[in-house]
């Protein structure tokens, strides 16, 4: 009799068959039967001795009953136990075997940890960007987002004070709406010390509403929005950073734009509002707005009726809050959604004129709630597909680990023939045996698994960097913590099944007699066409990444090479809060001139000038304009992207300016309003016409154009030529400029004396968030770097992997044909002709796999086409070069194992057995 | 001669495991080995018994495993482990020790009358 423990070993069951009842059953008919025949022996008539044996027995039913359920009970723990033992059993085993070949481990878990590990830490990144709710907010799932169509046509725009007590009151009970506004940057004064800093203005119930509970004293008091309440609740980072974190800040009086507000408490760590994402430096009852936009101290004459106040909470032109509500319980955001666009009707209906975009449509009310009330709309959109597109890169590596995983299982399946022959023949269960080969895969993945997390953590801190650089103004944090955990533990398993199912079914089912008859040669053949295939496969997807990985980096290089139209380098920009208390319109131009020429004659620095919006850093702004004779058509958009400037600007951007010339010293206050507009505009409403001393209007003032600028990427790379409209900054006084510095060296290093010059023309003029131009627009090239660098990366990784795979199919099918081979060149069959047949298999796997690969990138840079930039996703070219590149790699690996075969010496081969 | 005893609560337990302590036994083997020391005068039904080695069984006191008896049928074959030996030598005592002091003092006031 062999014993439990050895069974178990081998794998051979260790009870025999029958279910528990039977068990019982026998038991019990055996002693009836045995009491039957003593009574018998002592001369009782067979009959009696029955009944004397049941009556003895007692209640036969109920005994029978309670024994099958103790039975019952011990079995499921033996179960349990038994199968415990046996996974600790294949766990050893499969260590072992895995210690016999070490390379093999090695090669699998390196393999696995970098699928599993890149999975992992874009999961993290993803749920960070996409999944996670909001930080202290209550109930997030409840909260609704409602947005207005813009004037000039997108969906998700701003809505107006008016809008949002429309909207709130019409809802009634429906659901609770508050409003945000957010303004540029305020200089906020304590004491002697300014900062700018991010100021969001809330309606009272901001807070109560999002369900938000404060570090030190209390937040917004819900109550009339439109009243005058003095006060500031501060964001946790700036109280830290600025205040020491002292709970004694309560109470305390700052400034703002020369307002006094009281603190009254602050904001928790790391809230965003109702999306988590939107930190804000200090948060101000939005009735205290109008009066800090205008500057003026103290509650503004008269209330709500002061014309700025008026344009604020009056005009429902004068759009800028964005709207979150809450929904009770029981009612849907679809509820909302209708009871809002049938409000929305009803505006439009009472007030055609603010409720009719440029296209001549009313304005519609969207409402979103849910996960995707979390982030902005626009954002969630690109996100989403640039979360999946990530998501998607990383599986497609797990899937080649895998494979190539997969494929050295079978491999060693192969040689594994005689032990799993062995243990057939010994009774053991094919599905025994394939799940003691599962086993061992999961043991695989499990330290793949382990080694991937701690990859992933390394990568994690890369990531956050790059997440800080995306194009959203987001605070987002990666971190791994328990989902991302499960998603690892998750993703090994599915690994783990993935590319262990396939050769622990395969090399089970090998039949058992042949192989140990010495046959197993011939046996092989399955799993080698198992094994070609897995290699295909592996180039396939290959072709898929390099060819998404070249359209990207192709995309980047054309966006570069088609030219940003300005010169990013070298430039560092300053923004200037110059409605600092105190400045007019003069002083202010007087700031400006001084600051231009003071900075211009320092150290390093080439040129300066001011420029009021940025190219590319995702800032812009617009307002109607109409070329003079020009005759709009119907809903025609007629805003057109515009940018104040000083003379010099566009010669420091490198702007050429063609047909005319640049701004100068002359285009001053009082003089002639002058104009220069870019070749978009030209090309858009005088197509191929002198266009210089052609007027233009804007509102009431008419300006001459003096020059045609090229035309430069304003708001994305990719986008269609858009007109642009630059203005003289000394006609006309724009508070808020951005200083553009260009240097000789790093422009970093000049930023601490154009501080200080600054710092000597107004001590008490905040500076912050200066950086340099190309930072500035590297939100809009990032993606497309980053995706590019992804691709690049992993392609190249994944090609490495699959040409491995190629290499470890063809050198062991070498290894194993070695006697047939032999015979074939002591039959007189050249080394050349030999090779030849190997490289050809090798290429016919690479060939299949290729096309494949093909047919499958054409599909999957589909969604990549909203990255893509200038470049046809069927390139002719690309995909030349990219067959080119992966055939002379797999004619290496196809090559090293010909070779080897090649020189064969056929006495020994043949000899071998 | 009077009839079969009825059992003490607790005693069968004890008995099984008392028999069980010689040489490891299927069912009947038990319950005829109970009625050879008793002589018969013990009423014990034999599911009662049953029950008991299952019970015993799963407090992991005695152990079964399938064997064959001597005619060549299957039959589960009860051993004492070695929890169910310290038991037995536990209730042994305890049971003895009862015995004693309740016989001590039913003779002892028998003869005080």
């Amino acid at each position: 009799m062999i014993r439990p423990g050895i069974r178990r070993i081998l794998g051979i069951p260790v009870r025999g068959r029958g279910s528990l009842a039977d068990h019982v059953d026998e038991e019990i008919r055996l002693h009836l039967e045995l009491r039957r025949a003593e009574l018998i022996e002592r001369g009782w008539v067979p009959d009696a001795a029955e009944r004397e044996a049941r009556r003895r027995f007692g209640d036969l039913e109920e005994s029978r009953r309670v024994m099958r359920r103790m039975a019952n009970w011990r079995t499921r723990r033996m179960n349990a136990r038994e199968w415990l033992a046996t996974f600790r059993q294949d766990i050893r085993y499969g260590a072992r075997q895995l210690r016999r070949s070490p390379g093999f481990a090695a090669a699998s878990v390196l393999a696995l940890a970098l699928g599993i590990g890149a999975n992992t830490a874009i999961f993290s990144f993803v749920d960070g960007l996409l999944l996670r709710p909001p930080a202290h907010v209550d109930e997030p799932e409840r909260l609704v987002r409602v947005y207005t169509s813009d004037f000039s046509g997108p969906l998700y725009g701003a809505s107006s004070y008016p809008d949002y007590v429309d909207f709130s009151e019409g809802l009634g009970s429906a659901a609770e709406l508050a409003a945000i506004a957010s303004a540029p940057p305020m200089p906020l004064v304590t004491g002697d010390e300014a900062e700018l800093v991010a100021v969001e203005y809330a309606t009272p119930n901001y807070f109560s509403l999002l369900g938000v509970d404060p570090v030190v004293g209390r937040l917004f008091v819900p109550g009339s929005a439109t009243e005058w309440v003095a006060e500031i609740v501060l964001g946790y980072d700036l109280w830290r950073r600025s205040f020491g974190g002292r709970a004694g800040v309560v109470g305390e009086i700052v400034r703002v734009n020369g307002q006094s507000l009281t603190v009254v408490g602050v904001a928790p760590r790391g809230f965003g509002g109702p999306g988590g994402r939107e930190p804000a430096d200090a948060y101000v009852p939005i009735g205290v707005l109008p009066a800090i936009r205008s500057g003026v101290t103290g509650p503004l004459q008269g209330g709500a009726s002061t014309p700025a106040a008026d344009s604020f909470f009056g005009r429902r032109g004068s759009r800028g809050l964005a709207i979150v509500g809450r929904l009770p319980p029981g009612v849907t955001a679809d509820v909302v959604s209708s009871r809002l666009e049938a409000i929305g009707a009803a505006l439009f209906a009472d007030d055609p004129g603010a409720w009719t975009d440029v296209r001549d449509s009313p304005r519609r009310v969207t409402t979103i709630g849910g996960r995707q009330a979390w982030l902005s709309p626009s954002v969630h959109r690109s996100m989403i597909g640039f979360a999946g597109v990530l998501m998607g890169l990383v599986g497609l590596v797990l899937l080649i680990a895998c494979a190539n995983v997969a494929n050295l299982l079978l491999a060693r399946g192969t040689t594994r023939r005689r032990e799993v022959a062995v243990r057939l023949a010994m009774g053991a269960g094919r599905g025994r045996l394939v799940r003691q080969f599962f086993t061992e895969s999961l043991l695989l993945a499990g330290a793949g698994g382990t080694i991937g997390m701690i990859l992933a953590v390394s990568v994690t801190s890369v990531l956050r960097r790059v997440g800080q650089a995306l194009p959203i103004n987001a605070a987002f944090d990666v971190r791994l913590d328990l989902r991302v955990l499960l998603f690892a533990v998750g993703v090994s398993i599915f690994a783990g099944i993935v590319f262990g199912l396939l050769p622990a079914v395969a090399t089970a089912r090998r039949d058992a007699v042949s192989t140990l008859k010495g046959e197993g040669l011939a046996s092989g053949r399955e799993s080698s066409t198992l094994r070609a295939g897995l290699v295909a496969g592996q180039v396939a997807i290959c072709v898929v990444l390099l060819i998404c990985a070249s359209l990207l980096v192709r995309s980047l290089r054309n966006a570069f090479d088609t030219g940003l139209g300005f010169e990013a380098a070298r430039v560092l920009l300053v923004p200037l809060a110059v409605p600092a208390p105190g400045y007019t319109p003069e002083t202010g131009q007087n700031f400006y001139n001084t600051a231009l020429e003071r900075i211009g004659t320092l150290p390093g620095v080439e040129q300066v000038a001011l420029g009021q919006q940025v190219p590319l850093s995702g800032a812009y702004s617009r307002r109607p304009f109409l070329p003079e004779g020009y005759q709009p058509g119907p809903g025609e958009d007629m805003e057109l992207d515009f940018s104040y400037v000083s003379p010099g600007y566009l010669e420091l951007m490198r702007i050429p300016v063609a047909g005319g010339l640049a701004f100068d010293e002359s285009d001053r206050e009082g003089a002639a309003p002058v104009v220069i507009v870019n070749q978009a505009f030209v090309d858009r409403f005088w197509p191929g016409q002198d266009v210089v001393g052609r007027r233009l209007g804007m509102g009431p003032t008419t300006m001459q154009i003096i020059g045609v600028a090229e035309t430069t990427k304003l708001r994305a790379l990719d986008e269609e030529p858009r007109p642009n409209v630059y203005l003289p900054l000394a006609q006309r006084f724009s508070d808020r400029m951005t200083l553009h510095v260009r240097t000789v060296g790093d422009p970093a290093e000049l930023l601490p004396s154009v501080r200080a010059e600054l710092g000597s023309i107004d001590p008490d003029l905040p500076i912050a968030g200066e950086r340099t131009l190309e930072s500035a627009i590297a939100g809009q090239v990032l993606p497309l770097r980053m995706a590019g660098t992804l691709f690049s990366g992993f392609g190249l990784v994944a090609l490495t992997i699959a040409m491995i795979g190629l290499y470890g199919v063809l050198a062991y099918s070498v290894g194993q044909r070695t006697r047939e081979i032999g015979i074939r060149i002591a039959l007189g069959a050249t080394g050349g002709r030999l090779a030849l047949s190997i490289v050809l298999r090798g290429m016919l796997l690479v060939g299949v796999g290729v096309g494949l690969g093909l047919l499958g990138g054409l599909v999957a840079a589909r969604p990549l086409a909203g990255l893509l930039f200038g470049v046809s996703v069927t390139d002719r070219n690309a995909l030349a070069l990219l067959i080119g590149l992966i055939s002379v790699i797999s004619l290496l690996a196809s090559y090293l194992p010909a070779r080897r075969a090649t020189r064969v010496d056929p006495m020994v081969a043949i000899r071998q057995t | 001669m009077a009839g079969p005893l009825p059992l003490v609560k607790g005693t069968l337990d004890i008995l099984v495991l008392k028999a069980l302590s010689w040489s490891p036994m299927h069912g009947f083997e038990i319950t005829q080995w109970l009625e050879d020391q008793s002589g018969g005068s013990l009423d014990i039904k034999d599911s009662a018994l049953y029950q008991a080695v299952y019970r015993m069984e799963e407090r992991k006191l005695v152990k079964a495993e399938w064997g064959v008896t001597e005619n060549n049928r299957r039959a589960r074959y009860y051993h004492v482990t070695p929890a169910g030996r310290t038991h037995l030598r536990a209730e042994t005592a305890n049971f003895l020790r009862y015995a004693q002091t309740v016989s001590g003092i039913l003779t002892a006031s028998a003869a005080g009358r």
